[in-house]
């Protein structure tokens, strides 16, 4: 049989079986033009039809049964546990088998619930025992209560339930009926039951008609919390994110078919589906699922078409809101959705009492005109952030359940959302947003679109496309970032006037965004006009010019401009409100501070200001967020430059593993963090292990789009230097000079940088024996250092170098002159241990022997012993 | 909706359950205890133990379980092999005509089983759409509305292909039993 003809006879056979039995023979055989091998078969599908029991209606477990030898299911009826006997079997699911039982002591009916198949895993047993708490905790007339409970002997837990009597809620409504009042009353009942519960932070998961029985007095009962999760609870019950049931799919909301995380607004949806389902006495289309109407169904449209009798009970006001309500609680989208079952019965509440809803339009965050309203635009914009924040949390909750991180997980909750869009318009701080995320960048692409159906409201429309600019920025999504900030930009100079302090924020997010992108000339100019403008203006706060000079310092140290930066960050530190009560700018401020005493070689004062920053951002954020570990970061570049490397690299791990759990395995930031530990782990010659981790940091950073080209360089340069500790030097000179390349487009040709390229170049030359290309790389690279930071360690390793070139080619009075200072430098700023002082000593052996002069040479060989021997 | 999700997500998901219903299925057998477990438990149990894998963690459970019948399918189905290879080699008595049809009500042999799962390949030939609702039905226990979600027709079509693709099995299961019992009867006469 091929296709054609299946569907051919399929549809006869079809059409057949709705015909009374004695009819079908002739009209199969009108039907199949007198086929006869087609009505042959026709008639033997339905042959088959006919029989009573169909043969793919038995259950697979009988199969299953069948070939994996598993005997019957053995019956517990009868059976006597602990006081109670066993009556009959009142229902069972994926896990438990619940009984009717009664107590053989002091009479009475209970129900008593049973894990099957304890023995399969302890994760089966923990959420057994999780149902048996979430049950102890609640105490309502609506909620089963929990008894006792205890084991079998082959370890099968149990636990007794006040028994139950009644129908399942829709049952109970069909048979008892009452006008739609009744009907609200009824549900009220319900909605209160699961605030009850939510209000003991726990959601059911799984509302439906046979998990909520009601009695001939109109009392209602919850049962089955065994898919109920507690809000904030242990952190290895992942069930947070997927459920663990395979839950009824008619009352399964959006976010729970989707996999995505759950809340109290996930029993919301439930219990709209339970309401439309009351009124309508049938369940609700999904949106698109009647596949021409993607509009939603009206409780009101459908009760006038198929129960018209009903639906005289309203007024055409009172459906109208009796509508709202539904569809609200109905949203597919949770933010649009009731937030809370309480916020649902105050409505319900309302109805009842004939007073206005609390639930407003249900479009309104969706319909541009509504944004022009002004006693709405606050709303407008937090809106849309509450778009683009939701999935971010969503994501948030995903992967922050992955890190264990019981704090963030608390911003799943609704209240957290609200709490967390507002901060993104207080200036709070915006790193607080995740990376990468596919979901967040898809919203923000829809915040994208709202904000350019703004244009008749262009101060509201700068706004959002500046804080849409931020999080694209903080995503790493340059070229996104950058339209929307210049047009902020623009709109707010016409808007406001070039002096305004806005237009100073506007210029100095352009400046952060351009210093990410390695256009440092821009950027620099665009901090100082935008410092300009806040010193020219009356109303700029201390807080905004603080801020902006950190950003200025921030592009000057980029630059290598270390001493202008240096000044910069010292002013606006004095502007920032006392280190007791440190703010995140504060931190930045001294992070930036720490940075350029760094490049500068003053480790000691790098340190004090990093660990001052370290103990805000701490104490600010907790120890799992990625400002702290930035500051972990330069500490263990800190102790690395000290040559302290167990110290560095326990810093730079602990740094990993904050930046891993928070931004992805594949993020810069990560790369970036592997990179610091590969050269680490160079250092001390744990090759092996460093090309590992740099290959992975390489292979994301080429993922990453131009603004990550100065980051490549530093990867090529980390890889240079392994190749040539494995004396590759072809390849090594190839990363070198690739590295000095991209350093020289995005950091131009003057950053020190580029001289640590030199420098290295120098090292391959010296190498092979190659000492005049050593010498002239070397003698660049002096030369450069020497004008960007002179008597620093960089600079002082550099002449140490030349020294060495100069020693090799025999000069050994000029290799003294570099040599020695060098020493004289070392001693002083770098511990006893560090291996460039041992290099140090160790040439001037060589070299003063070369000069014939024993005395030094002794000298030195002497004070290598020495320290050879601590 | 396979093309749509991607074909290797689905063999990467798809031999993942499987792997992971088969082992689960080994544990029943090695217990003590099997006697109270069933498909369903199976299916369970491996969603638990599976969800948060990075394979599934972005499946809906929905299509976890369009997975999950297709990974039971074939666990039963080399169960049923094995057991059939078993009767064979220990020299059962081969049932005859008479005995299986037209009264057979219930698909408990293994021989069924296989024959079932010939069946359904053939009908994913003529009908692919049908063939992966039986599966869904059969083996993992999806409900109508369920099934029309995952195939994106109306109820009523799934409810509609459903009748015919049932009876289509039906006739082919016993045509193939019958051809075998008169195989088998030949061989032996």
């Amino acid at each position: 049989m091929d296709e054609m003809r299946w569907q051919a006879v399929q549809e006869i056979f079809s059409q057949a079986v709705e015909l009374p039995v004695e009819a079908r023979r002739a009209a199969v055989h009108t039907w199949c033009n007198s086929d006869g091998s087609m009505v042959a078969e026709v008639m033997e599908l339905l042959e088959e039809d006919g029989r009573g029991q169909p043969l793919l209606d038995s259950s697979v477990d009988q199969a299953a049964r069948a070939v994996l030898d598993f005997g019957p299911l053995p019956s517990l009826i009868e059976k006597q546990i602990g006081p109670y006997r066993l009556l009959r079997l009142l229902g069972e699911g994926g896990m438990g088998v619940v009984y009717l039982a009664e107590r053989t002591d002091i009479g009475g009916k209970v129900a008593i619930k049973l894990l099957r198949d304890a023995w399969l895993s302890p994760m089966r047993r923990q959420r057994f025992r999780m149902e048996q708490m979430t049950l102890a905790q609640l105490s309502h007339p609506s909620i089963a209560r929990i008894f006792d409970a205890n084991m079998l002997e082959d370890g099968t837990p149990w636990f007794v339930m006040e028994y139950a009597e009644g129908l399942p809620l829709t049952e109970h409504w069909q048979q008892k009926g009452g006008t739609i009042r009744d009907c609200l009353l009824l549900f009220r009942r319900v909605c209160a039951a699961v605030q009850y519960a939510h209000s003991h932070a726990i959601i059911h998961r799984d509302l439906k008609p046979s998990n909520i029985l009601a009695n001939e007095s109109g009392e209602v009962k919850l049962l089955d919390f065994g898919i109920a999760k507690q809000l904030g609870a242990d952190l290895n019950d992942h069930a947070t994110v997927t459920g663990l049931r395979l839950m009824t799919l008619a009352y399964a909301a959006p976010e729970q078919l989707a996999g995505r995380a759950v809340g109290v607004y996930t029993d919301v949806y439930a219990l709209g589906v339970l309401l439309f389902e009351l009124l309508a006495c049938r369940l609700p289309m999904r949106a698109g699922e009647s596949g021409v109407d993607a509009v939603p169904e009206k409780p009101s449209t459908v009760i006038r078409q198929e129960k018209p009798a009903f639906y005289t009970q309203l007024s055409k006001a009172e459906w109208a809101d009796l509508d709202l309500l539904t569809m609200k609680a109905l949203e597919p989208e949770v933010e649009r959705r009731y937030g809370t079952a309480d916020a649902l019965m105050r409505d319900v509440d309302a109805l009842l009492d004939g007073r206005p809803l609390e639930a407003r339009p249900p479009d309104w965050s969706y319909t541009a005109g509504k944004f022009l309203r002004r006693n709405r635009k606050v709303l407008a914009t937090l809106a849309a952030a509450v778009l683009v924040v939701a999935g971010t949390i969503v994501f948030y909750t995903v992967r922050v359940a992955q890190a264990r991180n019981i704090a963030l997980r608390e911003a799943a909750r609704t209240q957290r959302i609200q709490q967390f869009t507002e901060s993104l318009f207080d200036g709070g701080d915006k790193e607080a947003g995740p990376s990468l995320d596919l979901k967040a960048v898809q919203l923000l692409d829809r915040g994208r679109h709202e904000a350019e159906g703004l244009r008749g409201d262009p101060e509201l429309q700068a706004d959002m496309q500046s804080t849409l600019g931020g999080i694209y920025q903080k995503l790493g999504k340059l070229e996104l970032a950058a339209p929307l900030l210049e047009a902020s930009l623009e709109e707010r100079k016409q808007a406001f006037g070039e002096g305004d302090p806005r237009v100073a924020d506007s210029l100095v997010a352009m400046g952060s965004l351009r210093k990410e992108q390695g256009k440092l000339d821009d950027a620099e100019k665009l901090m100082r006009e935008g410092l300009s403008v806040l010193q020219r203006s009356a109303q700029a706060s201390q807080t905004a010019k603080a801020r902006t000079m950190v950003g200025l310092g921030a592009v000057l140290e980029t630059r290598g401009k270390y001493d202008e930066a240096k000044n910069v960050l010292e002013a606006a530190s004095k502007l920032q409100p006392a280190y007791t009560q440190g703010t995140a700018d504060t931190a930045e401020n001294l992070a930036e501070l720490g940075n350029v005493a760094f490049y500068k070689g003053s480790y000691d004062a790098s340190e004090a200001y990093n660990k001052k920053a370290l103990e805000i951002y701490r104490h600010l954020f907790g120890e799992e967020h990625p400002a702290v570990a930035q500051i972990l970061n330069n500490l263990g570049a800190i102790e690395t430059n000290r040559g302290n490397y167990a110290a560095s690299e326990t810093y730079y791990r602990h740094a990993l593993t904050i930046t891993e759990a928070w931004y992805g395995p594949n993020h810069p930031e990560t790369a970036a963090n592997l990179t610091a530990i590969a050269q680490q782990l160079s250092y001390e010659k744990r090759d092996t292990e460093a090309m590992v981790l740099l290959e992975r940091a390489l292979s994301i950073q080429k993922q990453g789009d131009s603004g990550m080209s100065a980051t490549v360089a530093s990867t090529q340069n980390q890889l240079g230097l392994l190749a040539f500790n494995a004396k590759q030097y072809d390849a090594a000179r190839g990363y070198f000079s690739d590295a000095m390349e991209r350093w020289r487009k995005t950091l131009g040709d003057q950053h020190p940088f580029i001289a640590i390229a030199y420098s290295n170049m120098g090292s391959v030359c010296l190498d092979q024996k190659d000492y005049a290309c050593a010498e002239k790389n070397y003698r660049e690279a002096v030369r450069r250092l020497d004008a960007s930071s002179k008597d620093s360690v960089n600079a002082t390793i550099a002449h140490l170098k030349l020294g060495r070139a100069l020693l090799r080619e025999g000069r050994f009075k000029e290799a003294e002159g570099e040599t020695r200072p060098a020493y004289e430098y070392l001693v002083k700023h770098v511990p006893a241990d560090n291996g460039f002082l041992a290099a140090s000593r160790k040439d001037l052996t060589a070299i003063y022997e070369g000069m014939h002069s024993r005395e030094n040479a002794a000298r030195f060989q002497l004070e290598l012993d020495v320290a050879a021997k601590h | 909706m396979m093309a749509a999700e991607g074909r290797d997500s689905f063999d990467e998901q798809f031999s993942l359950v499987y792997e992971e219903l088969r082992r689960l299925a080994a544990n029943v057998l090695r217990s003590e205890q099997n006697g109270r477990v069933t498909p369903t438990t199976l299916v369970h149990e491996a969603w638990l133990k599976l969800a948060h894998s990075p394979e599934v963690v972005e499946t809906s459970p929905l299509h976890f379980r369009r997975i999950a019948a297709r990974a039971m399918r074939q666990v039963l189905v080399e169960a049923a092999r094995r057991r059939n290879a078993m009767r064979r080699g220990s020299g059962d008595v081969m049932v005859t005509f008479d005995e299986l049809a037209p009264g057979m009500t219930t698909l408990s042999d293994p021989k069924e089983i296989l024959a079932l799962d010939s069946a359904l390949d053939n009908l994913s030939r003529i009908s692919a759409r049908q063939a992966r609702l039986v599966e869904g039905r059969f083996f993992g226990g999806l409900e109508v509305s369920e099934l029309a979600v995952l195939l994106e027709v109306s109820e009523a079509t799934v409810a509609r292909e459903w009748r015919s693709a049932r009876a289509w099995l039906a006739v082919e299961i016993r045509r193939e039993l019958r051809g075998k019992a008169s195989e088998a009867g030949v061989q032996e006469g």
